[in-house]
């Protein structure tokens, strides 16, 4: 009999463990598709009620802007939620308007135990939860959004815009690309004031809060 | 080496099942052509140079090899064969191997056609004949056992390395060492 040593040891990965590893696979693979399907359900839900919200607002403005024309000329008085939260947080309730569902997205992120505790499709409902809890305070302040909109842009304006047709740049530096037509907005907002109030509905409000 | 799974989305949940398919597949023939090549790079190539600085010879050593390769599903075995036969079919590998007693050496019985017999050495170019012989023992070295033993945490963990870098290549970026 010849010299015959063997050398022996367990495997440490088995064909088995694949088949147990795939099993855990497809058993996450599915239990996601079913949270990816709960979320896209929600989102939609967040958008559905966006447009909602969007068409009230839009329905609010064309009332807004028929009172607009109507108390043209007259004292200018600060408004409800000014007088509320002051100019600055107005203008950001305002942001809320215009993107509720980034505002919201916004506070779900700014809130710490969100992202820990809840997973994606809860986040989406308690947007929508959020959204519409919050509706009935818009009520009161998207008369208010919708005018200081108004003031800056025209609706087929923000209809270009938001189509992505018309990039539009409000800037106080002189200058463009051909240096013939260069203009200051300061110059031109103090030199031809009532033509911007025409064309864009612009009143200067400086002195005001 | 530890590994870490890298899932980012579902997809990848879904080409990390494609890639252990193609692993499931390939598993028992990368086995044994890792063991074979581990075996033969770490174990057998020191039995050769323990057995060459122990002045076997070359015969001997060359008929030392990594002979089969039994794998089952949860365990493998590799067989280290050695055997060198004289022409009178006495063993020496195993004599090394295992080493010999002290033993006399008898000439055959006679028969018809070799009515005489008688052993036959050549020592410094001189044929001496002789009815009978006293043979010393051979030292058991045990190289091949003492080798085994020596190399095969090294064996082990370079099979775990190969394997895991195995891992990595057929997963295709969603296994990383960590």
């Amino acid at each position: 009999m010849p010299v015959d040593e063997p050398l022996d040891a367990s495997l440490d990965s088995q064909v088995s463990d694949f088949k147990e590893l795939d099993k855990k696979a497809k058993e996450a693979s599915k239990s996601l598709k079913e949270k990816q399907k709960e979320i896209k359900k929600a989102q939609k839900e967040v958008e559905r009620k966006d447009t909602k919200f969007k068409k009230k607002i839009d329905r609010i403005a064309e009332k807004d802007r028929v009172k607009a024309v109507k108390n043209f000329g007259k004292e200018k008085k600060s408004t409800i939620l000014e007088d509320l939260l002051g100019p600055r947080t107005a203008k950001n309730i305002f942001n809320m308007g215009t993107n509720p569902v980034g505002f919201l997205t916004g506070i779900a992120k700014a809130i710490p135990f969100l992202g820990g505790v809840f997973a994606a499709a809860d986040i989406a409902k308690f947007i929508v939860e959020e959204l519409e809890k919050i509706d009935s305070f818009f009520k009161r302040f998207q008369d208010e959004a919708d005018r200081r909109a108004d003031l800056v842009r025209s609706r087929l304006e923000q209809a270009n815009i938001s189509s992505g047709l018309v990039q539009k740049i409000i800037t106080t530096a002189s200058g463009g690309a051909d240096p013939r037509t260069a203009y200051n907005t300061f110059q031109i907002f103090r030199e031809n004031e009532a033509e911007l109030e025409g064309n864009f509905s612009i009143s200067n409000n400086s002195g005001v809060n | 080496m530890t590994l870490r799974l890298k899932l980012k989305s579902i997809d990848d949940v879904d080409k990390f099942r494609n890639n252990l398919q193609g692993i499931k597949i390939q598993f028992p023939g990368f086995k044994s052509f890792t063991l074979r090549k581990l075996g033969n790079e770490i174990v057998l190539s020191r039995i050769h140079q323990k057995m060459k600085s122990a002045g076997f010879s070359q015969k001997i050593i060359d008929g030392t090899t990594l002979d089969k390769i039994v794998l089952t599903s949860k365990k493998f075995k590799l067989h280290f064969r050695s055997e060198f036969f004289e022409d009178a079919g006495f063993d020496v590998a195993v004599a090394r191997e295992e080493g010999t007693k002290d033993h006399g050496i008898d000439a055959p019985e006679p028969t018809s056609e070799r009515p005489n017999p008688h052993l036959m050495f050549e020592i410094n170019g001189k044929k001496i004949f002789a009815k009978h012989v006293d043979d010393k023992a051979i030292p058991a070295l045990f190289i091949i056992k003492t080798t085994i033993d020596e190399t095969r945490q090294d064996f082990l963990t370079a099979f775990r390395k190969a394997t895991d870098e195995w891992y990595i290549a057929n997963m295709r970026g969603l296994v990383v060492a960590s």
